[in-house]
């Protein structure tokens, strides 16, 4: 079976400085991988990457077997990559349901049935009572879940997150989880840049580790979370240590 | 796995909490009912239509200035307004219109009617030239770009000799109309013209594209980022504003009878239709139309009353109604960032930032 993503290679610099160095992983369809590594690693360079937002120096980026590297946001979105942000990003003087419309712009169909779809998604994270709500006046945890579930309106292969359960309230977090592990029985595939490695141990099959822009381990939770390497990495000498780009 | 199963209760009761708090604080939130725009909007359609068998000559081609603004008010506003893309092109696209309806006119004696559709093309072919080079700017340059294209129509135009130079161009109506027959035939003209605009901005404001415009104006990248095409969305903006302006171009030549370059592509122009945006208020439909009535209203006002005014012995020049208007733009750059329609409607406004 085709990974919905695979990398090869994938190399990024800004200046003189090489974020991403020869990157080379993939992902299974259906599977919740997640990334790891000490800041600076070059986590979100390679989750901009993966969903079109920066191009590659070099390397490929085959989504579902076709190399996008170097194409824009929309034709990754197109073969079914979508998104997350650290901060969440939503359009906060529209309504959380308008937010939820914005992605399907150039998708064929009625607006009922968008409506529809965006009332079901907004109704599994318990935000159907704020559809009409504008986004500003959502607290962050909400806005974090407003925005995971505006990531699903195009029916994406795999959602890439950045940090979806940092900075939120635990029933919050438990939400995103629950809603996450949902969508990954439909088959959804996730890769998911966080820090609070016991929520990814819990939710993910796989997990990958980067430092220094390269990838250093990658396997099972317990067998990344016991590699020396990554040991290091984060209590050693790794980038983390000596304070390096932040 | 009993452990798991009480931290998932656990989570279960916090998650139902934190929504029932959520759902609580929502419940306060003031939102207008969603008629009283569109009932404003008619009310207001409803009082000018009959004024313009009522009023006098001068009352009428007054109102006639409003509506005229309205129609390139609601154009500009797509972009500029709901897109964020604030731009002194407003003048341009109207004078191509101008233009197109008074040189097909002048030299192959087509009627206003005939006239409109092609107006409304030149105009939005020119946004599309416009749109292609420029639209990848980000927002600034864009605007300082529109600037510059207003002058260099002005050139172009002045040295064109089939569009008249610098003398213009003249526009002959068909038919015999008296001076009061004529005001009456544009008054309704460009009234069926506003109302189109207003709905048009409407169904824009209610629509995908209207909501990917707003997610442009707020955080292009993180619209690109969702797939939405930013360029192609900006584009079609620029186009659908461009025809309007464009086809009350070509209704202003025949209304005022002769054209010539200077005012036709006049930033003044541009500026007002701005202005009626900021104080109508940016990113709603009934902004522009709002905006118009007061600042073409007070225009007229301060025209008649500043050159009256003899402060300490001294005559104020007329162009003062620029400062009072340009002061009027600051303050609700400063203070009513919403608009008029902002003061009412809380929710839908958009944070002005000139």
């Amino acid at each position: 079976m085709t990974n919905v993503i695979e990398t090869e290679t994938l190399t990024k610099s800004f200046g003189g400085m090489t974020a991403v160095s020869g990157t080379s992983f993939s992902v299974e369809p259906g599977t919740i991988v997640g990334l790891i590594g000490p800041n600076g690693s070059g986590k979100t360079t390679t989750l901009n990457l993966l969903n079109g937002a920066i191009a590659p120096d070099q390397g490929t980026i085959r989504v579902q077997g076709e190399n996008l590297a170097g194409k824009s946001s929309t034709a990754f979105v197109k073969a079914g990559v979508t998104r997350t942000f650290q901060n969440p990003r939503v359009f906060s003087t529209v309504t959380a349901m308008e937010n939820l419309l914005v992605p399907v712009l150039h998708t064929r169909g009625g607006k009922a049935g968008f409506t529809k779809k965006a009332e079901e998604l907004l109704e599994t994270v318990g935000l159907l009572g704020h559809r009409d709500t504008p986004a500003s006046e959502l607290s962050g945890g909400q806005q974090k879940l407003l925005e995971f579930v505006r990531a699903l309106m195009t029916d994406p292969h795999i959602v890439l997150m950045d940090e979806p359960f940092a900075g939120v309230h635990p029933s919050v977090k438990e939400v995103m989880r629950e809603a996450i592990v949902e969508r990954n029985k439909a088959g959804t595939a996730f890769m998911i840049v966080s820090h609070e490695i016991p929520d990814l141990t819990r939710l993910c099959s796989r997990i990958i580790c980067m430092s220094d822009g390269q990838v250093i381990a990658e396997g099972t939770p317990g067998e990344v979370t016991s590699h020396p390497l990554v040991i290091e990495a984060y209590l050693g000498q790794g980038p983390a240590s000596r304070g390096e780009r932040g | 796995m009993a452990e798991t199963t009480d931290l998932d209760k656990d989570a279960k009761r916090n998650s139902d909490v934190a929504l029932a708090q959520a759902k609580a604080a929502s419940a306060g939130v003031r939102k207008a009912p969603w008629w009283v725009t569109p009932l404003v909007a008619v009310a207001i359609f409803a009082i000018i239509a009959p004024m313009g068998g009522i009023l006098g000559l001068g009352a009428v081609t007054t109102l006639t200035t409003v509506l005229y603004y309205t129609v390139i008010a609601q154009g500009w506003n797509l972009l500029g307004g709901y897109g964020g893309y604030l731009n002194f092109g407003a003048a341009v696209f109207a004078g191509t219109g101008a233009y197109t309806a008074a040189w097909l006119n002048s030299e192959f004696e087509w009627t206003l009617w005939q006239t409109l559709i092609p107006a409304a093309f030149a105009a939005a072919f020119v946004s599309l030239i416009v749109g292609f080079a420029t639209l990848r700017l980000r927002s600034h340059y864009f605007a300082i770009f529109t600037l510059v294209l207003t002058f260099l129509a002005l050139v172009v135009v002045k040295n064109w000799p089939a569009l008249g130079g610098a003398i213009g161009l003249f526009t002959d109506v068909e038919g015999d109309f008296s001076s009061r027959g004529l005001a009456i035939l544009f008054f309704y003209v460009l009234f069926g013209l506003a109302i189109l605009a207003t709905v048009i901005a409407y169904f824009v404001e209610h629509s995908n594209f209207g909501y990917a415009l707003r997610a442009i104006s707020e955080d292009e990248p993180a619209a690109q980022v969702l797939g939405v095409k930013t360029t192609s969305v900006k584009l079609r903006a620029l186009l659908i504003g461009a025809a309007l302006g464009g086809l009350a171009g070509a209704v202003y030549a025949f209304f005022t009878g002769y054209i010539e370059p200077a005012g036709t592509f006049s930033l003044d122009l541009a500026l007002d239709i701005v202005l009626v945006c900021v104080i109508g208020g940016m990113r709603s439909w009934l902004g522009p139309l709002i905006g118009s009535i007061i600042v073409v209203l007070l225009e007229q006002i301060l025209r008649v009353v500043v050159p009256n005014l003899h402060l300490f012995g001294l005559d104020i020049p007329a162009e003062t109604n620029r400062l009072v208007l340009g002061v009027l733009l600051l303050i609700f750059a400063l203070f009513i960032r919403r608009g008029v329609v902002g003061l009412f409607v809380q929710r839908r406004g958009r944070v002005v930032s000139v």
